[in-house]
């Protein structure tokens, strides 16, 4: 289990990331999603003890990572850009991780081969989605109890993403792994995430236990039929997205009937209600927390 | 876990350290040679053994050949070729990898500790085995030996090795930030090489060596370790039954003192404390503002313009010619090191601080390591 508690990391006098208390159960998987900037690497390097807090605690099964490192050992963090390319090689990389990690060769061979990454060559010639899929092919391989993800789609295609996210959900299946991946690809997290935490400006803006699946809102589709003014739709409880001439797009923080009920005055000539996607209600919250 | 980063040091090392063992036995000759010695092959094989000043008969042993500029040069050097690819190589090689190795259960001092131990180890069991080769050369060339004084070279050596090793460790580690401090590292030994060369046998009333305290860790390193090494040359019973062996006009303590470890000690003028001082406090502040400079150019910030480094430069180098042309019996060649000295010092600057960051906690870090490793050093010079 990671534990947080009142956690304050500066950079030089600025306040990088707050979060008064945050328990990630084990065999969990948590998204970190937020704008950039928004703390989720920062985060992500202090639960790995990359970075030390200024204040608070962040404790794995209770140790405090600050004080007792060693706690570590079944920790795994694979940052956004891990390892100067221009000297690593497969073989360095997998020397490295084996040493440190026990991972071994016939394992991450096999999840070289699933990526369709080469047993061997230097990184420098890979691409940068080769290279990502390298370092998520060792994350796989490791098999660590607590695995963090820095942007992990990051310069992927789609198919990489479906297949890692394949891999990774089976191997969760399997072991007890406590996953925390921070990513900007919403979408992707949608099929893999427990739950999620949303960040802003350094602070948590949302922690969605159930997953970012937005019932408080509702996405309302609107037409007129004749030119409309659709500022006259925003309201505390209403935020216009988008508009062009008669038809626009709103969120509506409320049921499908609050909505109708909502819209009744105006008069529209279509109306369609859908439920939000994970990306929107990022999108929502983000532009919420701007207002406030 | 630390079995586990050992490991990891040596896989990743060992074929430096075997390519750096052959080095080694390369680099005896061509110190010798450089040293401008006639015969080459002879010292190279009595190497460790005969001494080879030129008023001492060559049937008198001395150690004293080692202590020769460039045969502790060619130690220094072997040291800090050795270390450096090591920790750099093996470890921080860069940020990104920082990061990798943060995440590792073992603390970052930890990490630094090891590798330099682990350099350090490394590095005395080839230079060990060099010399034993020397040894048993000599011993197949010439014929005779001196066993006593050849430990006694090691011991001297294994002891400064551990001096500038352990100075250079505690100075990365109170560091901040691991590539900083390896950094760091790199700056003070890389330049002190150059600094070496440029004492050899200068012709001053006031020994340029002096500001080195100030401005070289790596040199007060040296200083704090040659003081255990004459306290080892005095009490060293072998060194004594050479004395015994020897004429009396050359077995004076002073003799020795001076053969095996000579070096101009510290400013003995309060004029000369204040030229150390001044200039350690230029060196420093220039430094500082050189970077700022730098980090400004990085950015493309209006402030740094093609002018910023000579104008920076300038400030911080006409006053401190001024204060060195007011110390009494400074000579204009002095100046001219001096100048040599800090245009050197500022390509170190430039070379390598442009990736330090200046925040105050390494500033504090930096100037208490500095302090901590020159002041000892200098009083016990």
């Amino acid at each position: 289990m990671i534990e947080i508690k009142h956690l304050k990391k500066y950079y030089d006098k600025t306040l990088a990331l707050t979060i008064d208390s945050l328990a990630i159960e084990n065999n969990h998987v948590l998204g970190l999603v937020g704008t950039n900037g928004s703390g989720k690497s920062t985060l992500l390097r202090l639960i790995a003890g990359v970075l030390t807090q200024e204040e608070g605690e962040i404790a794995l099964d209770g140790i405090s990572v600050k004080d007792h490192p060693e706690c570590k050992k079944d920790l795994l963090y694979i940052s956004d850009d891990p390892i100067d390319h221009v000297n690593t090689s497969i073989d360095s990389l997998f020397l490295f991780y084996s040493v440190f990690y026990g991972m071994t060769r016939e394992k991450l061979n096999a999840y070289l081969d699933y990526f369709s990454i080469p047993h061997s060559g230097n990184l420098s010639k890979f691409s940068k989605g080769m290279r990502r899929r390298t370092y998520l092919a060792i994350a796989l391989a490791v098999e660590p109890k607590i695995l963090l993800l820095d942007e992990a789609f990051d310069g992927l295609d789609p198919t990489g993403k479906k297949a890692f996210i394949l891999a990774l959900s089976e191997l969760i299946e399997r072991n007890d792994m406590t996953v925390i991946v921070a990513s900007h690809s919403i979408r992707e997290l949608e099929n893999l995430c427990d739950s999620y935490l949303m960040l802003q400006e350094g602070k948590v803006i949302t922690y969605a236990p159930e997953g970012l699946n937005g019932e408080d809102f509702t996405k309302i589709g609107v037409a007129f039929k004749d030119s409309f003014d659709f500022t006259k739709l925003s309201s505390p409880k209403a935020i216009l997205v988008s508009h062009i001439d008669k038809i626009g797009t709103l969120f509506f923080e409320g049921t499908k009937e609050e909505a109708e009920a909502y819209l009744a005055p105006f008069a529209p000539a279509v109306t369609e209600f859908t439920p939000l996607s994970a990306e929107e209600y990022f999108i929502l919250k983000t532009e919420e927390h701007k207002h406030d | 876990m630390i079995k586990n980063y050992l490991v990891y040091l040596w896989k990743k090392t060992y074929k430096f350290v075997i390519v750096a063992f052959f080095v080694f036995l390369l680099l005896y000759p061509v110190s010798l040679l450089a040293n401008g010695t006639p015969e080459l092959i002879r010292y190279y094989t009595i190497l460790c053994i005969d001494g080879v000043y030129e008023t001492v008969p060559t049937e008198y042993f001395y150690v004293s050949h080692y202590d020769t500029l460039l045969s502790r040069l060619t130690i220094l050097a072997m040291a800090s070729c050795y270390l450096l690819p090591i920790i750099v190589q093996a470890t921080f090689q860069s940020k990104k990898r920082c990061d990798t190795l943060l995440a590792l259960p073992i603390r970052k001092k930890t990490q630094i500790l090891l590798t330099s131990a682990y350099a350090f180890v490394t590095f005395l069991i080839l230079f060990w085995i060099t010399a034993l080769l020397g040894l048993g050369a000599s011993v197949i060339v010439q014929q005779h030996y001196d066993v006593p004084n050849f430990f006694l070279y090691l011991l001297v050596m294994t002891v400064f090795s551990a001096g500038t090793f352990g100075i250079t460790t505690l100075f990365a580690s109170l560091m901040n930030n691991v590539v900083d401090s390896i950094l760091m590292v790199i700056l003070s030994m890389a330049i002190a090489p150059l600094f070496y060369l440029m004492i050899d046998d200068m012709p001053t009333t006031f020994d340029c060596s002096d500001m080195l305290l100030f401005t070289c860790p790596i040199y007060a390193a040296d200083r704090v370790t040659c003081y255990f090494q004459e306290q080892v040359a005095y009490y060293s019973e072998g060194l004594l039954d050479l004395i015994a062996s020897t004429p009396p006009e050359f077995a004076r303590p002073e003799y020795i003192y001076n053969s095996f470890f000579y070096y101009t000690f510290g400013a003995k003028e309060i004029g000369g404390m204040f030229t150390l001082l001044g200039m350690g406090i230029v060196s420093y502040g220039a430094s500082y503002f050189l970077w700022k400079g730098l980090r400004a150019e990085a950015m493309q910030t209006p402030s740094a313009k093609w002018y910023t480094y000579p104008l920076t430069l300038s400030v911080f180098f006409i006053p401190a010619f001024f204060l060195c042309r007011f110390i009494p019996n400074f000579e204009t060649e002095n100046l001219l090191i001096q100048a040599i000295f800090i245009v050197t010092y500022f390509i170190a600057t430039f070379i390598f601080q442009r990736k330090i960051k200046f925040n105050k906690t390494n500033l504090i870090a930096f100037g208490a390591t500095y302090l901590a490793s020159t002041i000892p050093a200098f009083f016990l010079g």
